[in-house]
């Protein structure tokens, strides 16, 4: 307006003024730009992109309480020096109308699906799996590892396992999924035990020392020998000096083949014990045949649960549940030495919100429902 | 006793502290016209909290600041259509008493306090999962 006068200001009114602020995401530090006031909103994007990691056509910018559109300019919004827009990146586009031509108009209604779950296959954790994303990355089990009669004969030794884990591809499947964090919030949905957990499950989850113990293979080999030992204590005990798998496992992998046929893996078959190598030829000892049927089987369906879970890539589901049983059981895991005010913060906060104010009540009674919000108010109202 | 900070201080702090993004994560607010000298008309968002059905959502909401805040709370109304419990299903207006951080009111409380007490209304676990309206709809 003033560009025709000429007046002792015409520096300040030709050179377009510029404002220096911040833009700010998430958790990431504050970033400092400046840029022109008249900049519009798209190009700030494009700015914002150049210092960040995210394209611009994926931010959304907030300032003031306001969702900034693209064809305004900064001073529209009235921007200022020193002040911070808040940069949110949203969610990567989904599949173009995947979903709404085959569920029809009640996907509308539903809460969003995310989007690596393929449509058909619901609350499945797997289906990410079987995804185009996954081909040829994940170690998804081939025929050879169920044995020559494809899948009815026992599992694949504890040695097997710890290698496929050990294998790089197998390990950055693994902190892939971990990394998704819907993927992660329906593993915890879909299992009780972990739900109970809650926030605590989701950090455990997310913690690499938990993963790196889950998905390193020494610890599964110390976990099988835990297991055996336990199972040894059940029914009869080891012969003196053997506290490993191997003398067992390479029977237990001879009598694999051997044993084609019944599809518990268990069971009665004599060769798929690895317990039977330690007694020798001529001398099979009288407790052999009360272990197999008796203290075996739930120590068994763990290990098996587990087994699987981890084959899959993935802990999740009933086998998750199994995986956790069993992690809780060696020594090596993390024990949550945390005061129970600090390890029941969460809960007690929601106690709290509900109305119960009382802290010792309130902790004596998350500490007899393990942490679950739900049977702590139960007992809270039943006490 | 100390003395009472009158209204338009008090929004005068809560204004620098919206524009320099001082505030708590997750929240923005802003005077809705910066040319507003009683200051009573505000913008409110709420970034929706992760783990919930709001996760990657921008809600949008109004604060009307009246004369007698922050002796009195301010009317809180969603733009942005949600489904939550103590929202009003038709106007979006907000009932504040069934907020557990802002139900008692105090002269203390500030805007910033409700859009987080909003937030964490959002993630309850008994309201995180409940289904929501498509995106961009409004009140």
């Amino acid at each position: 307006m003033s560009s025709s006068a000429p007046a002792e200001g015409e520096a300040s009114s030709e050179s377009p003024k510029v404002v220096k602020f911040f833009f700010k995401s998430g958790n990431e530090d504050k970033h400092e730009i400046e840029l022109p006031l008249s900049t519009t909103v798209l190009d700030t994007k494009k700015a914002i992109a150049e210092k960040s990691t995210v394209p611009a056509d994926r931010q959304r910018l907030i300032y003031s309480g306001r969702v900034m559109k693209d064809d305004q300019t900064l001073e529209s919004y009235k921007v200022t020096e020193g002040t911070t827009v808040h940069m949110v990146k949203s969610a990567a586009k989904p599949a173009p109308a995947a979903s709404s031509s085959s569920t029809g108009g009640a996907a509308a209604a539903r809460p969003p699906v995310p989007t690596n779950i393929a449509s058909g296959s619901g609350n499945n954790p797997l289906a990410g799996l079987t995804g185009a994303r996954y081909a040829g990355h994940v170690q998804l089990p081939n025929a050879d590892i169920f044995g020559p009669d494809g899948g009815m004969g026992p599992l694949p030794g504890p040695e097997d396992m710890a290698n496929m884990m050990g294998r790089p591809e197998t390990q950055a499947a693994m902190n892939e999924l971990f990394n998704n964090p819907q993927l992660l919030e329906q593993m915890i949905q879909s299992n009780p035990m972990l739900r109970g957990m809650g926030d605590q499950a989701r950090q455990m989850l997310r913690d690499p020392t938990f993963r790196q113990m889950i998905t390193n293979p020494e610890m599964l080999r110390s976990m099988s020998a835990m297991q055996n030992m336990r199972r040894g204590a059940g029914g009869s005990f080891p012969a003196p000096g053997a506290t490993d798998t191997t003398p067992g496992s390479a029977t237990a992998a001879g009598g694999a083949e051997a044993a084609a046929g019944p599809p518990n893996p268990f069971g009665g078959a004599g060769g798929a014990n690895p317990f039977a190598a330690m007694f020798g030829g001529g001398d099979p000892p009288m407790y052999l045949p009360g272990y197999g049927e008796g203290t075996g089987p739930s120590d068994e369906e763990i290990l098996a649960q587990i087994r699987l879970a981890r084959q899959m890539g993935l802990l999740g589901g009933a086998g998750g549940l199994g995986g956790l049983g069993g992690l809780g059981a060696v020594p090596p895991a993390p024990v949550d030495n945390r005061p129970p005010e600090e390890r029941y913060a969460e809960q007690l906060r929601q106690l709290n919100e509900m109305g119960f104010y009382d802290l010792q009540r309130n902790l004596r009674a998350l500490a007899a429902s393990g942490g679950d919000v739900q049977g702590a108010l139960e007992n809270l109202l039943g006490g | 006793m100390t003395a009472k900070v009158p209204r338009n201080f008090r929004l005068l702090e809560e204004l620098e502290k919206g524009e320099k993004g001082l505030g708590a994560d997750g929240c923005s607010y802003g005077l809705t016209d910066s040319d507003d000298v009683m200051m009573s008309k505000w913008n409110g968002t709420i970034l929706g909290p992760p783990h919930s059905v709001h996760e990657n959502r921008i809600y949008s909401l109004e604060i009307y600041c009246g004369d007698n805040y922050p002796d009195s709370p301010p009317q809180v109304r969603f733009i942005s259509k949600i489904n939550l419990p103590g929202v009003n299903g038709t106007d979006g207006k907000v009932d504040l008493s069934k907020l557990p951080r802002v139900a008692n009111w105090n002269r203390d409380y500030t805007m910033e306090r409700i859009l987080v007490g909003l937030r964490e209304h959002m993630a309850h676990p008994s309201h995180r999962k409940l289904p929501q309206p498509a995106e961009g709809q409004t009140f």
